[in-house]
């Protein structure tokens, strides 16, 4: 009998120990937490779809140009390059080139105007690159590269010649030579020819072609979202009305001229690698909450709607 | 279903009233963090099965402020001397005074609640108790820990009169 009654108790201890554990390990935190959508960094969609650098062997003197696939057309000399340690360089060497001209290629390049805060209107944006034997090239002073970059309709006097200082992934714009430790001899203002704005730059590297956007101030979006962990999503806008391309910093976009047109578009990835978007168009005041609802979208139609930015 | 078996057992409660505690406990809800304070009585002490009406109220700054008011009915499975260990489940009524800021979609500011437990308590005239419940609605564990007073504990004893020894 007490047998009986000790298998009783013990095994009543050990379906509610069981029990109850299994309890536990189902508790929610929903009452106070968002139970929201997550997703992963759109990094490598990105990559996936950016412009491919454009690698142009060069074994001998020639008249040149070199023309990348979009018109940008670039003249230099052999004479004009050193090694980083100022030695001279031998045949055969790289060139290699980026091409950025649409807001779609800028933002896939995660590339954005802006120039220490402040917006860019751009007529395009490149890289140009020179290599011998796995050693970036640089330009010896004062020599230049003469580079036209193609424009419809090109005005005259009006764009300027920004470098790109590369800070990891970020690449702020400037045209302050002196940053870079060179002496300005060429004129930073874009000549206009017969394929759009031209120029002799001073230095290899990124090269964009822009004007700062005049602006009485400057103005931000702030991402919110009832259903969607904005974490890893990537914010960009487009301000049609000067081709300016911005991107989010930790989940804000700064530098938006008061009253501009913006068209957002956000991207990411959900964790079973299918592609979301979120798009809108507003005026933008002052500083502004979106409310973001993230959607599933193919990636043709997310391609055609930045082809239609 | 459950607001009906809530008003029977509180209606058998105090048909029996000889057997009557009466207390108070501190809370702690584990998944929203909450800190809250209880009330309760507890009816048929002696019994195997036992009845106890409770208040529990979640103090405003926490991240949920509500209160809820329910009946337990308490199963004993061990009673050794001044200790007793029991298995519990309760409905109750609960109000949630601050659902606006949940973020959950379908937040109710009425909700009939169902917990299950398991509790221990020791003593005779004061009584500690400690309780783990587990509330079926919300998907909530929380700890309850407090005194039971019987309803004599504090009543002198009469003292009987030498002279009619």
């Amino acid at each position: 009998m007490t047998n009986t009654k000790s298998h009783l108790f013990s095994g009543t201890l050990t379906t509610l120990v069981i029990g109850l554990s299994l309890l536990f390990s189902s508790c929610s935190r929903d009452r106070i937490e968002r139970d929201l959508n997550t997703y992963e960094s759109p990094n490598a969609y990105l990559d996936s779809k950016k412009q491919d650098e454009q690698i142009f062997v060069i074994d001998s003197a020639g008249p040149g140009p070199i023309v990348g696939n979009q018109g940008t057309t670039i003249w230099g000399s052999i004479d004009c390059l050193e090694l980083p340690g100022g030695g001279a360089v031998t045949y055969p060497f790289l060139v290699k080139l980026v091409e950025l001209y649409t807001p779609k290629d800028m933002i896939y390049y995660r590339m954005p105007t802006v120039s220490a805060g402040m917006p860019l209107e751009t007529a395009g944006e490149i890289r140009l690159r020179a290599e011998k034997d796995g050693q970036e090239l640089l330009l010896s002073q004062p020599c230049a590269f003469q580079v036209s970059m193609p424009n419809a309709a090109p005005t005259p006097n009006y764009m300027n010649v920004f470098y790109g200082i590369e800070n990891g992934d970020v690449v702020d714009w400037t045209t302050d030579l002196g940053v870079f430790g060179i002496t300005q001899n060429q004129s930073p203002v874009f000549n206009v020819d017969t394929i759009g704005y031209s120029t002799l730059i001073e230095k290899l590297g990124w090269i964009n072609a822009d004007r700062s956007v005049t602006t009485s101030s400057v103005q931000s979006i702030t991402f919110d979202s009832e259903e969607d962990d904005l974490t890893n999503v990537m914010f960009f806008a487009y301000l049609p009305g000067t081709n300016t391309v911005l991107q989010s910093s930790n989940g804000v976009i700064a530098g938006i001229p008061a009253g501009a047109l913006v068209k957002v578009i956000a991207i990411a990835v959900n964790t079973s690698g299918n592609l979301f978007h979120f798009y809108q168009e507003l005026t933008v005041n002052a500083n502004t909450t979106v409310m973001v609802v993230m959607s599933e979208i193919s990636d043709p139609n997310l391609t055609s709607l930045l082809d239609s930015l | 279903m459950q607001k009906y078996l809530f008003i029977f057992v509180i209606f058998i409660a105090l048909k029996s009233t000889a057997q009557l505690s009466g207390g108070f406990s501190g809370i702690y809800n584990f998944q929203t963090e909450s800190v809250g304070l209880g009330a309760r009585a507890l009816f048929r002490e002696q019994k195997q099965i036992q009845i106890s009406p409770q208040l529990a109220y979640f103090l405003p700054f926490n991240k949920v402020h509500e209160w809820t008011l329910g009946v337990a009915l308490q199963y004993r499975v061990v009673k050794i001397g001044k200790f007793q260990s029991y298995a519990l489940g309760q409905v109750g009524f609960n109000r949630w005074i601050n659902f606006e800021d949940s973020y959950m979609k379908d937040a109710q500011p009425n909700n009939w609640n169902g917990e299950v437990g398991v509790g221990i308590r020791v003593g005779r005239n004061v009584k500690s108790f400690a309780e783990w419940r587990y509330n079926t609605k919300h998907r909530e564990a929380s700890i309850h820990i407090g005194l039971l007073f019987n309803k004599n504990a504090f009543t002198p004893k009469k003292q009987k009169c030498a002279a009619y020894d």
